[in-house]
């Protein structure tokens, strides 16, 4: 997670353009691309891995800081579990298409995509000259989460890094006025000073033209669009099961009752058996998790985890369920930067693999994984629950722990959390030194630069900075 | 639910105020089994927290290596929590807490990696003369790696000046709660500091534990597991961190602006919190503690980056409802600590010595109450919106200096070029166990 972007000449090219011509309404793709990894081709794997994290930006395999829509990108290997075998998870969240994200990374990759995920299998050998069959073969192995976050919606990856510049060179004309002596104590005066060092310097002029705002019309149609990003077969067994509900509630509605009523004694006696195995964390793999975590130069971490669902066809229906409703609160209700309360999750996903006999959690937060844990527990305790109870090792609860027990056991909690996780080798940040509290401000920051305020506005906007 | 106090090392309760006089003995086991004899009989003479105003106290806790080195059996050993067993120098650690440059562990006068204290001694008089003598200890299985004498600055001081130890939680169901007027947020569930009580969360506050079979009848049994028996009830976790103070630094830096000094704390000297007091030092509210920070948002009386707001936001929060509030706060009280320090070396910036403040924290959990406030409020960049600046008295602040922002009307000054004011020079991490769990390891 070390440098920033190199911000060479098409790089900033590109970024006018994306900072330019973005409307605001900007839709990210969020997604996984999920891949077994043969056993005798997991060590030597570990290594390119371990060889890309010492410089993520840049290094020879992927140089992501070469994909100029990427915000956050992780690479985690799992070890072999049970009979699942090792699993390669390559997690991005980025501006724009899947298509063209993936072609990128094909092209920017090279042979280096040999060096990932050539121990996968039916992965095409020598595929490094042609990057159509390595983006195709990507795209065969991408999953759409059942349910994801986005902290900073509508900004592109550019607008980000843009409008934190542009913060950065504000706080410091208003510093160097402040020492010199210049600053005038007129709040018009002051705002005044900050706009001529935006006009007059070409690199921040883009600051200059006012952020498009959005309209109802645009929130829905941004909806409608999102809608499409998340895995629509978390609905395949819900809505069979709820169109036979509504048509027997009609004819036989006694039947419905009756059906209702055995799914809720159904929950009752399952959420009553598979007592949670509550062992200690491993030390050796807490330990190799640690090394990749609170990195210096970054606010932001990332979390990788792998569970088993617990083994029955009700409880793969009930987590798709779940994840259908997170998954429309995060569209509808959680779209200003908060999910249930938490203020630091840049972007996460929830996914269903092998046929939903594994939940696949990757997130990207900002802080120490035990304030993430915490926020967790603290304060959207109900719907983590909700999704994790139905995994195995969970601890206990009923209800799905809507209510009361599940992740409120704060230690057994995080110990399982720990148990599911695996070092995430590889993160990468386009912008490794913004929380996403500093993301939003920065936006609002610049809103207000340029636009019309009446004295209380103005005020309220001086203390932004 | 009601402490048992006969069974609680007398340092939970109290920081003994009487007893101006300390001494910190850090000590490595040489002979396992005479160390066991000793801690066996010491258990007579530790004070608990029955009598609430010794003529002097002692109070004793041991690190894992300690407790590994005493001879406690591996499951009891595996039952202690990770920071607990990991111990403070590990390079996460290390990372997390912010030691590194000159803070880094191998620059410390005791507990650098290799070199982790056994068990720390800690001794309360009234004279210097009543305080343990290190002669004391021959025979007893330990020698001694570093000692560190207090004397209580007056007015509560510490070296920079301002009043110290005027916050603190209040732990439920003691004379204290039941006494004063005690507000909302100072008075906080047992198990946050004793373990086997319940906690914020309304669970026991899990401590170690050891098999039946290997224990004796000293010991609690552990409530819903027959197996097992609870060498954690009474006790408690110390952190314990040596930190030097650059008082010719940080008078330098503040260059008579008091104002500064006091936003920076968060108190003015006297004591009184900038939240109630923005002005001026109102000795009315020296030791308030019945605040707030809902009518501050943008930290015009009392600043975001503030130590005292950074160490205990208590129910700060970017959004204006009361419910908001209440999570916060509500949250903000899953991460306390109970500071038990004290100042160390001369006032006299003429003796050319090492001076700070030997910083003493009690907690039911490293990770989520101590830790936490050191690297996710303390240290943390992004605090409360914030960016790039960490806690302008303690931080570790990064080279080339750090950025301390005071908010004002009609807009925010920065200050640059802080330098760290503190450094690390040792530490540890310890278990201060009750007095039967004390008994039981004398018997091993
Ligand atoms: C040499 C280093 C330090 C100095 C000089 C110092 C000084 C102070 C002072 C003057 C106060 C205000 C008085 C009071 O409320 O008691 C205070 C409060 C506090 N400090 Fe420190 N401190 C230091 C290190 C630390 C560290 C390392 C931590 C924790 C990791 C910490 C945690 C706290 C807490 C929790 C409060 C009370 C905040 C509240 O409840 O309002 N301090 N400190």
């Amino acid at each position: 997670m070390s440098s920033q972007d190199d911000l060479g000449g098409e790089e900033l090219r590109c970024r006018f353009v994306v900072v330019g011509a973005s409307d605001g309404l900007s839709s990210h793709s969020v997604f996984t691309v999920v891949a077994p990894v043969r056993a005798d081709a997991v060590s030597g794997l570990r290594s390119v891995l371990a060889d890309m994290a010492t410089d993520v930006a840049g290094n020879p395999h992927l140089p992501f800081g070469r994909l100029p829509t990427l915000h956050f990108a992780s690479l985690a290997l799992f070890p072999a579990q049970g009979s699942f075998p090792a699993t390669l998870v390559f997690e991005s969240n980025v501006d724009g298409t899947i298509a063209d994200y993936l072609a990128q990374v094909a092209a920017v990759a090279g042979a280096g995509a040999d060096a990932i995920w050539g121990g996968c299998p039916g992965y095409p050998s020598g595929a490094t000259d042609d990057p159509g069959q390595v983006q195709r073969w990507l795209r065969h192995h991408v999953v759409l989460p059942g349910a994801y976050h986005v902290g900073a919606t509508g900004r592109t990856r550019g607008q980000i890094v843009a409008e934190a510049e542009l913060r950065e060179a504000l706080e410091i004309e208003l510093d160097e006025r402040q020492d010199a002596g210049r600053l005038p104590a007129d709040p018009v005066a002051i705002r005044r000073g900050l706009q001529d060092r935006v006009w007059y310097d070409p690199a921040l002029a883009w600051a200059v033209d006012p952020l498009p705002v959005r309209t109802g019309h645009d929130q829905l149609r941004h909806i409608g669009h999102v809608a499409g990003s998340a895995d629509t077969t978390v609905l395949v067994p819900a809505v069979p099961a709820l169109a036979l509900l509504a048509a027997l509630t009609r004819r036989r509605p006694l039947a419905a009752l009756g059906l209702v009523a055995s799914g809720v004694a159904w929950l009752w006696w399952v959420e009553g058996r598979d007592p949670p195995d509550d062992c200690a964390v491993d030390a050796a793999a807490l330990t190799a998790i640690e090394r990749c975590e609170d990195r210096p130069g970054a606010v932001q971490n990332h979390l990788a985890s792998l569970t088993y669902v617990k083994p029955s066809a009700g409880r793969v229906t009930l987590v798709r369920a779940v994840l259908f409703v997170i998954n429309l609160a995060a569209r509808v209700k959680y779209t200003k930067g908060e999910l249930g309360g938490i203020p630091s999750i840049h972007f996460a996903h929830w996914s269903l693999i092998d046929g939903g006999r594994r939940l696949l959690f990757v997130s990207n937060y900002d802080g120490s994984w035990e304030s993430y844990l915490d926020d967790f527990i603290e304060k959207a305790a109900s719907g983590l629950s909700a999704v994790w109870s139905n995994a195995v090792d969970f601890p206990p609860c009923r209800w799905l722990g809507l209510r009361s027990g599940g992740a409120r056991h704060g230690l057994p909690f995080k110990r399982m959390a720990r148990r599911s996780q695996t070092p995430t080798t590889v993160h990468y940040s386009a912008y490794p030194g913004q929380s996403l509290t500093n993301v939003l401000s920065n936006t609002e920051l610049r809103r207000g630069l340029f636009a019309d305020l009446d004295d209380h506005e103005l005020q309220q906007w001086l203390l932004k900075l | 639910m009601a402490l048992e106090l006969d069974d609680i090392q007398g340092l939970v309760l109290g920081a003994y105020p009487k007893l101006p006089w300390a001494r910190y003995l850090i000590l490595r086991i040489d002979d396992p089994g005479a160390a066991r004899a000793w801690l066996g009989t010491l258990a007579g003479d530790v004070a608990t927290a029955e009598t609430s105003r010794p003529p002097r106290a002692c109070n004793v806790a041991v690190s894992f290596a300690g407790l590994a080195r005493l001879g406690l059996p591996p499951d009891a050993l595996a039952t202690f929590p990770w920071a607990l067993r990991q111990g403070m120098v590990t390079e996460y650690r290390s990372r997390l807490l912010g030691d590194r440059g000159p803070s880094a562990p191998q620059h410390w006068c005791w507990g650098a990696p290799g070199a982790e204290a056994d068990v720390l001694l800690a001794s309360y008089a009234a004279t210097a003369g009543e305080l343990l003598d290190r002669s004391a200890l021959d025979g007893c299985g330990v020698s001694e790696m570093a000692t560190v004498d207090s004397l209580l600055l007056p007015y509560s001081l510490e070296h920079f000046g301002f009043t110290d130890g005027v916050s603190q939680p209040i732990l439920a169901g003691t004379p204290r709660a039941a006494r004063t007027s005690a507000h909302r947020w100072e008075v906080v569930e047992q198990g946050e500091f004793v373990l086997g009580y319940p906690d914020e969360s309304g669970l026991r506050a899990e401590g170690p534990t050891v098999g039946a079979d290997r224990s004796s009848p000293l010991l609690p049994t552990v409530p819903g597991d027959a197996g097992r028996r609870d060498l954690g009830r009474n006790g408690s976790y110390l952190v314990v961190r040596q930190l030097a103070q650059d008082v010719v630094g940080f008078r330098r830096y503040v260059d008579g602006n008091e104002r500064l000094a006091a936003e920076m704390v968060g108190r003015w000297p006297n004591g009184a919190p900038l939240a109630l007091a923005p002005d001026q030092p109102v000795e009315a509210f020296s030791s308030a503690n019945d605040f707030g920070y809902e009518h501050d948002k943008h930290g015009l009386r009392c600043p975001l980056g503030a130590h005292i707001r950074r160490a205990n936001p208590r129910n700060s929060t970017s959004k204006s409802d009361a419910k908001a509030e209440e999570i916060a706060r509500r949250s903000a009280n899953r991460h306390r600590i109970l500071r038990r320090g004290r100042p160390y070396g001369s006032t006299d910036l003429d003796v050319d010595e090492e001076r700070g403040l030997f910083f003493v924290a009690l907690n039911a959990d490293i990770e989520r109450q101590f830790e936490f406030v050191q690297h996710t409020w303390l240290n943390n960049p992004t605090f409360a919106g914030l960016c790039g600046e960490v806690d302008p008295l303690t931080g570790d602040q990064p080279d080339g200096g750090g950025t301390f922002t005071q908010p004002e009307l009609p807009v925010r000054r920065r200050h640059r070029g802080l330098p760290n004011f503190v450094t690390t020079r040792g530490g540890g991490y310890f278990f201060l166990p009750g007095l039967r769990a004390l008994r039981w390891i004398g018997s091993l």
